[in-house]
């Protein structure tokens, strides 16, 4: 139904492009019409003896003043766009213009009705049919008036001559409808091509628009843009060949003056182990989607979210002089969110919030799997302040207050006693008093000693988010958790990529009606000129790419791959330019003395045209090649001539060139013969000039070869003409010059001495002759014209649409390698593929193995002072080293390893974590085993590679890993800023082995450990191991290359 | 347990036997038989095009059978048929799965293939009747992802997978006619013998096999590299081959003999080998390089007898044309190059 009304509109939008087309001509048309009829009408009444002339002055004025009044109205884009008008005034013109020429031009009407008719089929904005019934009635008109005249005339009745008439008179119905043919044929193409360009331009820019804003959602604007430009820079200065990049790209900024807010869910972890994956997913999102909204509404930007703990800093990217003040609002904000769950659930969770303003880094590290984050020392005392907090309050440093000025109240905070780390960098803090709803306070207050402090290290040198809060007794109520998820539903909080979601709905909607009336405008706008082009300069002339009167491009280049091009069409040409060549030998021989001459030049003309057609036709249609047995791209040794002549513009105009000129020649040559015959005559003829009474023979002789000479002009005029696209000055050059010559040549050889045969006696017969052969000139220059301009503008179109295109698909491609390198493959396929991203997303796989890796030692060797710029050059180490293992990843080997992020210096990795199918237990286990493997295989690369860092750049690194296998639940969290993710007791594990390791060694569980001993892989028992939160593990060491160093 | 400790007590000692048993049997090294050879002297190439299109890391190059087109893939998730005289994409061909990590050019010059992660093998038709390109086949089997496919022609190809194995596809019914069983790593690379009866393969487990492609067994094991073997390629005369390793040395190993002939290393080179190819001759042997770099060995002598370096980044794939007149590299900073 929709392609139905799509195609419906694209044929009416094709209909009117083809008519504006067609307006335009129609205007040139009667334009020159017009003007000639005025020209003649003036030089009557000047030269011709008024009382003689009646007859002519007063048809002229008639067809002049016509002429002029459809112009006039024509001016007029109602009327010129009626139908009713169109056909109307055609057929009024038609007839107007066939009796004038009746009456006035007698026996010398063929070649202004030549001009007539050619314009009956191209040029008037009527049908087919009836431009084809218009012309016949014509033709009729006048052969019947001929014959009439012939019969009524006994003395000059030359019937011979009735057969060059019709054939010109056929000839330029053929012409007329070849011209329409090919003009048509082309438009339709035009047409056709810039549809499934735009079409297809369209399309991909609401792909592109969709990545680009599944990206954005991702990762902050400027740092998208930043990495964008680098790409482009990179790709484009390809050539270069020495770029010494001794580092990496870091897209790392600087902000002074922020203000870092970390946020707790105290006793998160119990909920969490009660909750279902898709529960647990939904959970945290509406939380976190919560948390953004609030983080919104004071102007903080969310930066992570790990495990339960939430960070935001404000006065980011923009600074913002109240960036304090929004922070702890933020705060407070956040505390009565967690106090509806509280009081919903009936399980004690609740916010612990530090809160500390100076100067982050902030941006992205490494190559894969980016997270905006901040660094720096202040970061890393934000994080303490919240660590030691006090759950349900807002913990501010002193640096914070100072920008808070007095608009909050506070109390000493005493964070000292609570955290190590601010005792040991004498950190004064501060407590922010509630400003209002004591009650709830004193509900709080009382209800929650200051909770067991959780074990957590949130610094920058990452002891791994995934604390395990420890249970601090039993849950109160039971089931809490569908009742937690029912609660925080009622929230409303967005889901992940939401935004994406309503704009592909969006989308959607528009491409079945919007984007295509985008389409059909992009067409419209392009395709169809301004209305009142009247000779088509119009436009050109604003045009900054062609050249107003020659119509070349200004560009130099685009002008030479124009003028390359292939044409697939100069065999038709060719054969059309032989059929006028027919025509005109058959005029010939009916009425030119048959001597050796006129056969000498004939025959070979007409052998080599032939040559010329069955060398253009010679190709694929006639004897289809044998596909794929010769690649295309093989030396052209046997490419048909047809291809060759189409492919070669030098061999083509080479090849119109002798054909024009041949046919030109044999329009005059058999002069030659002439000019023996009529020495004598000439001399009387000298004589005889002034009087008027021609001898019978002489009379007849001149009178049956003129017009046959006259017509055969016109027809050569035609041949040059129908070279369509040849360039339409050489055409224009070449047509005039045969014109002159001939005329000359005419005037020379005394054909123009017979008498009148029309209305303008006053006007000497070579003058009308040229006037007549001019119009016709004129007629086919406009054609060409118009079909030059088309053909060039379309050809300018398509270029420009070709590096459209070209640019969106890089950006598109761009965008797509970005989002795939922040999200896992199968992740952003899910949401770029499914429409219905209202669902969340999140799965559960039994089987997963988590890693984590972490430099200890990384957090002695940072350090901010001006040396190394307040940091960034020490980030930019870690940058190198994070870069160094995220190019491990790359190998095939390690396929099946996921980065999920990097917290501070600890890297974290899982792996197995493919969509879909869980296999059987035979699979299964092979499987398990596999991935372990891997992990164990990686984490070995990653001290081979750490050890190449430390030797390049003399540091002593070494790597920690702790490693656990089991289930996980992997989800997409956040609203704002959508997130991957993995879940679950396996993953806390994982991080207690990395925490509670020895740098050097690798850490795993028992269980892991069989594995891996199966697969061949030696372990060693460290024996018992205390693992906060979990009590005492046996835990084992893989044993490594590197164990001894 | 035990009985597992004996088995395996058991074939190291009969890896250790068959270690003296070569050791036995050779009688002279390479270095020596070829010391009168004539020096081939430095060997200097150029740039001669650097084809760009590609906007991610290129994985995988490989050249048509004309030695004019040439096949390329690349993470962004296309394929493109370039032809290397001019530099012009012949097609782009965009992927279902953008993981896309070997591509291959038919002799015929019909049918290329690819395959990545999505553990399919994916034979796309160049020349269709309606002129535009398709996928023909999807060859889904392998339970890992697919490291290198070759054609033996328009219906016959051969892939190596991450799941170890190796595998001859009928292309037309899309089944797999033989599954080539016996490594213990992931097989990273496989080549192919001039008379297509045989190939050999690189993988994980440090070793290279050969096989019987009809009979569908491993003829032949060759060990020795101490690491990954990514990439394998046949001595033009069918005889012998050559290994690129990670453990950033290249060997030629003779089939006739059983042996490893040659080791191509130097000490500072210390990066892993991505790809392998002989010159047309075989005189010379080009290796790319995790280093950037490509580097060009006197494989007689083993001398290193020159360097191709221009890439930003890893070099990738490399490929000698049929001909011989030319060397394709690709590299992960998104272009290819054509030396000589």
């Amino acid at each position: 139904m929709q392609d139905q009304v799509d195609g419906m509109e694209l044929e009416t939008l094709y209909q009117r492009y083809c008519i504006r087309l067609k307006h335009a001509l129609f205007l040139s048309c009667l334009s020159v019409a017009a003007a000639t009829s005025a020209g003649l009408l003036i030089t009557t009444c000047v030269m011709e003896d008024l009382t003689i002339g009646l007859l002519p002055i007063t048809t002229m004025s008639i067809l002049t003043f016509a002429l002029f009044c459809i112009l006039l109205a024509s001016q007029f884009p109602i009327i010129l766009e009626s139908d009713a008008w169109a056909l109307v005034s055609s057929l009024l013109i038609a007839v107007i213009v066939t009796t004038s020429i009746l009456l006035l031009g007698q026996r010398h009407a063929p070649l202004p009705l030549f001009a007539l008719l050619l314009a009956i089929h191209t040029m008037l904005p009527l049908s087919r049919a009836v431009a084809l019934a218009l012309a016949a009635v014509v033709t009729a008109a006048y052969m019947g008036w001929s014959i009439a005249d012939r019969v009524n005339d006994e003395r000059h009745s030359h019937y011979l001559q009735l057969i060059p008439e019709c054939v010109l008179l056929v000839t330029a119905s053929c012409t007329g409808l070849y011209y329409r043919h090919m003009t048509e044929a082309a438009h339709r193409r035009t047409f056709v091509g810039t549809r499934t360009c735009i079409e297809s331009r369209v399309k991909l820019e609401c792909e592109k628009e969709q990545q680009e804003q599944l990206l954005l959602s991702v990762i902050p604007a400027y740092i998208a843009a930043e990495v964008k430009r680098s790409i482009m820079l990179k790709m484009a200065d390809a050539c270069n060949e020495h770029s010494n990049r001794s580092f990496h790209e870091m897209y790392v900024q600087r902000h002074n003056n922020v203000s870092i807010l970390y946020a707790d869910i105290v006793n998160f972890t119990p909920l969490s182990e009660q909750l279902s994956a898709s529960d647990l997913v939904k959970t945290l999102n509406e939380l976190f989607g919560r948390f953004d909204q609030i983080a919104q509404d004071n102007q903080c930007m969310r930066i992570k979210i790990l495990g339960d703990c939430y960070y935001c800093v404000s006065g980011l990217p923009v600074s913002r002089p109240n960036h304090a003040y929004n922070c702890v609002n933020m705060g407070l904000q956040m505390i009565e969110a967690i106090r509806f769950v509280r009081e919903a659930t009936g399980f004690n969770v609740d916010m612990r919030i530090g809160i500390h303003t100076g100067n982050v880094l902030c941006g992205v590290l490494g190559l894969r799997k980016w997270q905006f984050d901040v660094w720096s020392d202040d970061v890393t005392l934000a994080n303490h302040m919240e660590s030691g907090g006090i759950a349900g309050r807002v913990h501010i440093t002193r640096a914070t207050l100072h920008q808070l000025g007095d608009r909050f109240q506070v109390e000493p905070g005493d964070g000292i006693g609570r955290e190590s780390y601010l005792a040991d960098h004498k950190i004064e803090t501060f407590l922010i008093v509630p400003p209002k709803k004591p009650e709830s306070e004193a509900q709080n207050g009382n209800a929650k000693p200051p909770l067991a402090l959780s074990d957590r290290h949130n610094s920058i040198c990452g002891d791994g988010m995934y604390g395990m809060a420890t249970p601090s007794g039993p849950p109160t109520r039971s089931r809490p958790s569908s009742k937690m998820t029912k609660y925080v539903e009622c929230w409303g909080a967005d889901k992940p990529f939401a935004n994406i979601a309503e704009s592909t709905l969006a989308k959607n909607i528009e491409l079945t009606s919007g984007s295509y009336q985008k389409t059909l405008a992009m067409i419209e706008s392009n395709l169809l000129p301004d209305r009142n082009t009247c000779l088509e300069c119009k436009k050109s002339w604003n045009s900054e790419d062609l050249h107003p009167a020659l119509l070349w491009f200004r560009n130099r280049k685009i002008e030479n791959e124009y003028r390359s091009q292939p044409d697939a069409e100069f065999r038709c040409y060719i054969a059309f330019a032989s059929c006028v060549f027919l025509a005109m030998c058959i005029m010939q021989v009916a009425t030119i003395p048959r001597t050796i001459v006129l056969y000498g030049t004939l025959a070979p003309t007409f052998v080599v045209l032939t040559v010329f057609v069955y060398l253009c036709w010679l190709d694929g249609c006639c004897s289809p090649r044998p596909p794929s047995d010769t690649p295309a791209d093989e030396p052209g040794a046997c490419s048909p001539p047809g291809e060759v002549v189409t492919g070669s513009r030098c061999l083509r105009l080479a090849i119109f060139l002798v054909s024009v000129v041949l046919i030109s020649a044999c329009a005059a040559v058999t002069l030659v013969d002439y000019q023996p015959v009529l020495i004598p005559v000439a001399s009387e003829g000298v004589v005889r000039k002034n009087g008027t009474n021609a001898t019978e023979e002489e009379g007849e002789h001149s009178m049956e070869t003129l017009p046959t000479y006259l017509y055969s002009s016109v027809l050569s005029l035609a041949a040059i003409s129908v070279f369509l696209r040849m360039g339409f000055l050489l055409k224009l050059c070449l047509m005039v010059a045969s014109v002159i010559i001939h005329i000359i040549l005419y005037r020379y050889m005394d054909l123009f001495n017979d008498p009148h045969y029309d209305k303008f006696s006053a006007i000497p017969l070579e003058v009308k002759s040229a006037l007549v052969l001019t119009v016709v000139v004129i007629f086919f220059h406009i054609l060409d014209r118009q079909i030059e301009f088309t053909s060039r503008t379309d050809y300018l179109w398509k270029a420009k649409l070709k590096v459209e295109q070209e640019e969106v698909e890089t950006m598109r491609g761009i965008n797509k390698i970005l989002l795939e390198n922040i999200l896992p493959a199968h992740v952003a396929e899910h949401f770029l593929a499914s429409r219905d991203t209202q669902e969340l997303y999140h799965e559960r796989y039994s089987c997963i193995a988590v890693m984590f890796a972490s430099i200890p030692n990384y957090k002695e060797f940072y350090d901010e002072s001006d040396v190394n710029k307040q940091g960034l050059e020490c980030l930019r180490l870690l940058n190198e080293i994070i870069c160094e293992f995220d190019k491990l990843l790359l190998k095939p080997k390690f396929s099946c390893i996921e980065k999920i992020k990097t917290i501070g210096s600890t890297y974290m990795l899982a792996s197995g974590l493919r969509p879909g199918e869980e296999e059987n237990s035979t699979e299964a286990s092979r499987k398990e085993e596999h991935i372990i493997v891997a992990l164990v295989d990686f984490a070995v690369s990653l001290m081979t590679s750490l050890d190449q860092i430390n030797r390049d750049a003399f540091q002593r690194f070494k790597l920690r890993v702790g490693l656990n296998h089991g289930a996980v639940i992997a989800g997409v969290v956040g609203a704002q800023k959508p997130q991957y993710d993995i879940w679950g007791n396996t993953v806390n594990v994982a991080s207690r082995m990395d925490s509670c390791g020895i740098m050097g060694r690798i850490q795993v569980t028992e269980e892991t450990a069989k594995i891996l001993m199966n697969a061949g892989y030696p372990c060693e028992c460290r024996g018992m191991t205390y693992v906060k939160g979990k009590g005492n593990l046996t835990t084992y060491f893989v044993k490594t290359p590197f164990d001894d160093k | 347990m035990n009985e597992l400790d004996s088995l395996r007590q058991e074939a190291e000692t009969l890896k250790n036997a068959i270690r003296d048993a070569r050791k036995a049997a050779c009688d002279t090294s390479l270095v020596q038989a070829t010391a009168s050879l004539e020096p081939i002297g430095r060997v200097q190439m150029r740039t001669r095009r650097t084809l760009r299109g590609h906007l991610a890391k290129i994985y995988a190059m490989h050249w048509g059978s004309d030695s004019r087109n040439l096949v390329s893939a690349s993470q962004d998730g296309k394929l493109i048929v370039w032809d290397s005289h001019t530099t012009n994409k012949v097609h782009a061909i965009p992927l279902r799965s953008s993981w896309v990590m070997t591509c291959a050019y038919a002799p015929s010059g019909s049918y290329v293939a690819c395959g990545g992660l999505d553990n399919i093998c994916s034979i796309y038709s160049l020349k269709t009747r309606e002129g535009n390109v398709r996928v023909s086949r999807e060859l889904p089997g392998h339970t890992g992802y697919l490291s290198c496919c070759r054609f033996l022609d328009d219906n016959q190809i051969v892939t190596s997978s991450g799941d170890m194995s190796c595998a001859l596809w009928d292309i037309e019914t899309g089944q797999q006619v033989t599954s080539f069983l016996g490594h213990t790593g992931d097989v990273m690379s496989l080549s192919l013998s001039p008379d297509m009866r045989t190939f050999v393969s690189g993988a994980c487990d440090a070793s290279a096999k050969l096989w019987d492609i009809r009979e569908g067994l491993c003829k032949q094991t060759f060990p020795g590299h101490e690491s990954d073997i990514n990439a394998v390629t046949f001595f033009p005369n069918g005889y012998a081959f050559a290994t690129g390793s990670d453990d950033a040395t290249c060997r030629l190993f003779d089939i006739r003999a059983d042996q490893e002939l040659a080791m191509y290393s130097h000490d500072n080179i210390i990066c892993g080998i991505t790809s392998v190819a002989f010159s047309k001759s075989g005189r010379l042997l080009l290796a790319g390089y995790d280093d950037f770099n490509c580097n060009v060995w006197d494989s007689m002598k083993t001398e290193r007898a020159g360097i191709l370096a221009g890439h930003d980044n890893r070099v990738s794939c490399l490929g000698v044309t049929e001909n011989g007149m030319a060397v394709g590299t690709g590299s992960w900073d998104s272009f290819l190059r054509i030396w000589n």
